[in-house]
């Protein structure tokens, strides 16, 4: 599957394409098949996301996993500071993102 | 310290009016990602792999216990209760948001710090040897110089769209402190043959993909002629530096492709043209910087040695804290305090607002309201009366940046790596960690002596590998982080550039691979005297090939 | 066409042109004059160019002063009136008084093309609906037509007329490679009426009712006490000058888009006089065209010879060193920023203003930006084309974000603050 990303223009947090939207979440990232790249430039015309891109993924069954290591440390939040990630609270939450 | 005067401050509050409005037009949709990104990152701020974020100069690694509690602040209010001090002497903020950032902005300056140049394609914060001022092996203090050349360099309408980006670092002292040897222009104080001070022009150093060592390309210019010198380098290197590929345009590759005789001919040429006019440096005006710059009102006292073999008996982490952390002062009875920014198990030049509150505490109260930033992501407290150790030492701990391991092999640089940078191809942070928490136990860090390891997540080399007595260099091999151990680099007035021994490592092999370096260095050691960059030279490389590979 | 009426009196030879070097040379002269000598300038141009030299006088209401200096300097020099056919009853009558009074030999009236009128202006009121057109047809064909055969010559304009005349000189070069000249350049109002009451001269018979500027009787309206003295002149209507004092390739009255004038120079935008260097371009004749250096370098005898105005452009990688000395020829140099990222032109500036000297236009074109013009400005360039709308809004508006504090000694009009030496502020 393909997912796009990119940054929030406003506060630069990682975002994802639900298909309707922009979201903090992996799990909300919709596949966009072929048509990421008119998303991404109407989204960045639109000022709702910056430095948008395409990257490969996966699905599994916790949702959508980005195929490299850079977007998912970049899903999830630093490897080495849990505190600040998406889920601060889970202690095994980033056990697929290595 | 320098304090801004009118002007300064007029000038740096335009440009964070200027900048607010660059923001506001790209909010505003007036200009795109396209033309903002040069503008933004000419103002320090990137978009980095979690969010945007901000790079606040300390101009030549000075600053006040005001302007760190600012830091502190900024990092509580609008970031999320920390910085990262980097290797260029700098602060990073790893969250700001795009909409803060002139809040961010208006606040630095309200302290006189800016973030004007601290990246882009233009001259960046000028850097120096963090004991600037207080070292007893000075020749000169370089600050006065620095804030010189920081204005000079300072929104330079002529040199804002270089090639790439340019870094100048210099020395006042006979130790260089601030890996002069690997900057696009390495400035060292030396006096010449007629007693007269000036300095040495070092030129084309740099690391990154291809690294070389600085090139000298003028033994000694005065200090009058030093802004013209620089201009004049400037300007060769924009006119004539590539701009066809961005991995070829730093100067080092046109010193390289040109040669050093052909690059000082024609900065020659230019300089007949510049010297002796209006970038003159009178010596009335280096007097009125100087003397921002005098030495505080130092007590008369006498030196008094520590006995530290006693401290030792009755607390070896004290013991330890003063055998590696102090650094000799110009004035008896004082030191200078390497505050380290390394505990075991961190990640290094991480602080929270609450450590960088309490060191600026320490700052105002026991060194004359000055603190340093290292190269190496220390902080220094660099005037401290040696009767004061004690007190300092236990707020230390508190804080927990206690740990006596400055210059020591868990003293270690690193980049933040893939965990936060987008550049970067593997993490650099949690080796960092690994090896810290290795090599903790004192003896054995007491043991290894003297080994500088640096740790880069990519091949730009900001944790500077290439000069680690052992370098780490990450990098990404199909889809998988690995790293390759380098071996003999240094950053000093002996500088030299790591061999690569062989093959990478997967991150769970490189703490044993560096143990057995380690291993063989104490085991061929003349004695304890021999740091593990001199036997390494000795040795040459083939014995520590053999400890990470085999003889195979 | 238009038409001459006195052609027994117009010399009409178009075979000698004042070569280029000379025309330089006039250039020179600026400065050179005491700023009220006004009949000394007219000597000069007189000697320049014996017999190529005619005076344009709309008869109005400083006339007099000018045509008073040509008089002491040769009645019969030949003096040029544009008889639009729009003008006051008045204005005619001024022209024979002024004829006796100063003893003038050589007035030739110049008409409108009937063929033109018939075909533009049948009912006689363009001015109304396009007023650029109309001046076209009534000033601007019949003074080109006329002005053909001659090397130079002299009007009556002032600095003080308006703002976008702020720098007028006595010498000019105009686009058609000749020679522009302003004795009265330096005149203010109150000059310029001192030297009628000292010499006593007639009034036009409507300056008395509160015309300052009489032109066509339907575009001059009065002007209130203290008011810019041309504000009288097309009253309303956005235009500032008529087309015979625009100097550029024949595009003159034709009415501009806004968006076409894209040269920001002096505050405000305005035509272009110079076009782009093409393909397939002759450097020995092409005019008010920024020639590249490489073309120059590879031509350099032909451009020199060309009789033109030209510019010249220099693009990143181009060693100024090489053009140092002919820089002089340039009517203009264009500083060419292909990226905005690529910051070479800014030392090609720096060396061509401050370390040559070169006092011509210097220009930024090519990936011109808001954000870069202020840097621009202060390594000597002073002309911008700009085409990015956002840049435009903010020019126009006077609103670039910019720090106007500066450290580092740069270019020649930035004077130091306070005490520090380096410190500065443009002047």
């Amino acid at each position: 599957m393909k997912l796009l990303t990119g940054n929030d223009l406003k506060t630069g947090f990682v975002t994802w394409w639900t298909g309707a939207d922009w979201s903090l979440h992996i799990e909300d990232a919709a596949d966009v098949g072929e048509g990421g790249e008119a998303i991404a430039a109407a989204e960045e015309g639109a000022r709702r996301v910056n430095a948008p891109y395409i990257i490969a993924g996966e699905a599994t069954t916790d949702g959508p996993r980005p195929a490299h290591i850079k977007d998912r440390i970049r899903a999830l939040g630093p490897t080495v500071r849990p505190d600040l990630t998406l889920k601060p609270a889970d202690p095994n939450a980033g056990d697929w993102v290595i | 310290m320098y304090k801004y005067d009118e002007y300064d401050q007029q000038m740096v509050d335009a440009r964070v009016a200027e900048f607010s409005d660059q923001v506001r037009r790209r909010l505003a949709g007036e200009i795109t990602e396209d033309q903002f990104k040069p503008l933004r990152l000419m103002n320090g701020l990137y978009l980095q792999l979690h969010a945007y974020m901000l790079r606040v100069a300390v101009p030549y690694g000075t600053m006040s216990s005001k302007q760190l509690r600012m830091l502190g602040h900024i990092a509580r209010t609008y970031d999320r209760n920390y910085g990262h001090f980097t290797t260029r002497q700098n602060i990073q903020f790893n969250w700001p948001k795009l909409r803060d950032i002139p809040k961010i902005l208006e606040l630095l300056a309200s302290v006189e710090m800016h973030a004007i140049q601290t990246s882009g394609n233009c001259i960046r914060n000028i850097t120096t040897d963090q004991f600037a001022g207080a070292a007893a092996d000075e020749i000169l203090d370089p600050r006065p110089v620095a804030e010189i050349l920081r204005q000079w360099s300072s929104l330079h309408p002529e040199f804002l769209y270089l090639p790439r980006k340019f870094k100048i670092a210099m020395s006042g002292a006979t130790h260089d402190r601030a890996a002069i040897r690997f900057h696009d222009i390495g400035l060292q104080a030396t006096t010449n043959a007629e007693g007269e001070i000036g300095w040495e022009v070092w030129v084309g150093g740099g690391l990154g993909r291809t690294p070389i060592i600085g090139k000298l390309i003028n033994p000694h210019v005065p200090h009058e002629h030093l802004l013209a010198y620089l201009e004049s380098i400037l300007r060769v290197y924009n006119r004539y530096g590539r701009r066809d590929n961005k991995y070829k345009a730093r100067i080092k590759i046109l010193v390289h492709e040109e040669g050093i005789d052909n690059i000082r001919a024609q900065v020659e040429e230019e300089f007949s043209h510049v010297k002796g006019g209006v970038l003159t440096l009178p010596q009335d005006e280096l007097d009125r910087i100087g003397a921002y710059f005098a030495a505080p009102a130092f007590e008369r006292l006498n030196s008094s040695a520590i006995d530290v073999a006693r401290e030792k008996i009755i607390n070896p982490s004290y013991g330890r804290w003063l055998d590696n952390n102090l650094n000799a002062h110009q004035r008896p009875g004082y030191v200078s305090v390497t505050v380290s920014l390394k505990p075991i198990g961190g990640a290094p030049g991480d602080a929270t607002s609450e450590q960088m509150e309490a060191i600026a505490d320490l700052a105002e109260r026991y060194s004359f309201d000055e603190l340093r930033v290292s190269h190496e992501q220390n902080l220094v407290l660099p005037h401290v009366k040696i009767a004061d150790l004690p007190a300092i030492y236990e707020k230390l701990v508190e804080i927990g940046f206690a740990e006596g391991n400055a210059g020591l092999i868990t003293d270690m640089i690193a980049c933040p790596g893939l965990d936060f940078c987008a550049l970067a191809n593997a993490r650099s942070i949690p080796i960092a960690q690994e090896l810290s928490r290795k090599f903790a136990a004192p003896e054995r860090q007491k043991q290894i002596g003297d080994l500088k390891i640096k740790i880069s997540g990519c091949i730009n080399a900001c944790g500077h590998h290439h000069v680690g007595h052992i370098g780490i260099l990450g990098v990404e091999k199909k889809g998988t982080e690995l790293y390759q151990i380098t071996v003999g680099g240094d950053a000093t007035e002996q500088a030299s550039i790591g061999d690569i021994l062989g093959h990478g490592f997967v991150a769970e092999d490189v703490p044993d691979a560096i143990e057995r370096l380690v291993d063989t260095y104490i085991a061929r050691r003349e004695s304890e005297a021999e740091p593990f960059i001199a036997a390494f030279r000795r040795l040459g490389k083939e014995p520590f090939k053999e400890a990470l590979y085999g003889n195979g | 066409m238009a038409t001459v009426s006195a052609v027994a009196s117009s010399p009409l030879h178009s075979a000698h042109k004042p070569d280029p070097l000379r025309q330089l040379g006039i250039m020179s002269l600026n400065g050179m004059f005491d700023e009220m000598d006004g009949v000394a300038v007219l000597k000069q141009a007189k000697e320049i160019l014996p017999d190529d030299l005619a005076i344009v006088s709309s008869f109005g209401a400083d006339s007099a002063v000018l045509l008073h200096m040509v008089a002491q300097v040769d009645v019969a020099l030949p003096v040029y009136f544009l008889e639009t056919g729009k003008h006051f009853a008045e204005t005619l009558t001024y022209v024979e008084t002024l004829k006796q009074h100063l003893g003038l030999t050589n007035i030739i009236t110049l008409v409108p093309d009937p063929k033109d009128l018939a075909r533009f202006d049948p009912n006689g009121d363009l001015w109304e609906n396009d007023p650029d057109s109309c001046c076209h047809i009534r000033k601007t064909e019949p003074l080109d037509a006329a002005m053909e055969g001659y090397g130079g010559w002299v009007t009556g304009r002032k600095r003080y007329q308006t703002k976008e005349r702020g720098v007028l000189p006595h010498f000019e070069l105009t686009s058609d490679d000749r020679i522009k000249v302003n004795p009265l350049a330096y005149f203010s109002d109150v000059e310029v009426n001192a030297y009628k009451l000292k010499h006593g001269l007639p009034e036009h018979p409507l300056f008395a009712k509160g015309y300052k500027s009489i032109g066509c009787a339907p575009c001059t309206t009065i002007v209130a006490e203290g008011e810019d003295p041309r504000a009288g002149r097309w009253r309303g209507l956005n235009k500032k000058e008529c087309g015979i004092h625009f100097d550029f390739n024949g595009a003159i009255a034709k009415p501009m888009a806004a968006e076409d004038l894209t040269l920001f120079k002096d505050g405000a935008f305005i035509a272009d006089p110079f076009r782009v260097w093409t393909e397939g371009d002759d450097p020995a004749s092409v005019r008010y065209t920024h020639i590249p250096v490489t073309v120059f370098l590879a031509n350099r005898d032909a451009v020199l010879a060309n009789p033109h105005p030209v510019g010249l452009l220099v693009s990143p990688g181009d060693r100024v060193e090489d053009v140092e000395k002919d820089l002089g020829r340039f009517a203009s140099v264009a500083i060419n920023f292909p990226g905005f990222t690529d910051g070479r032109g800014y030392s090609s500036a720096r060396m061509i203003v401050e370390r040559y000297g070169y006092k011509g236009e210097v220009r930024a074109v090519g990936d011109v930006l808001a954000d870069q013009i202020p840097l621009m400005r202060r390594c000597g360039i002073e002309a911008f084309v700009v085409k990015h709308e956002p840049t435009r809004k903010a020019l126009e508006a006077g609103a670039l974000a910019t720090v106007d504090v500066f450290y580092q000694p740069v270019g020649k009009t930035e004077v130091p603050l306070g005490t520090r030496p380096f410190l500065r502020r443009a002047v």
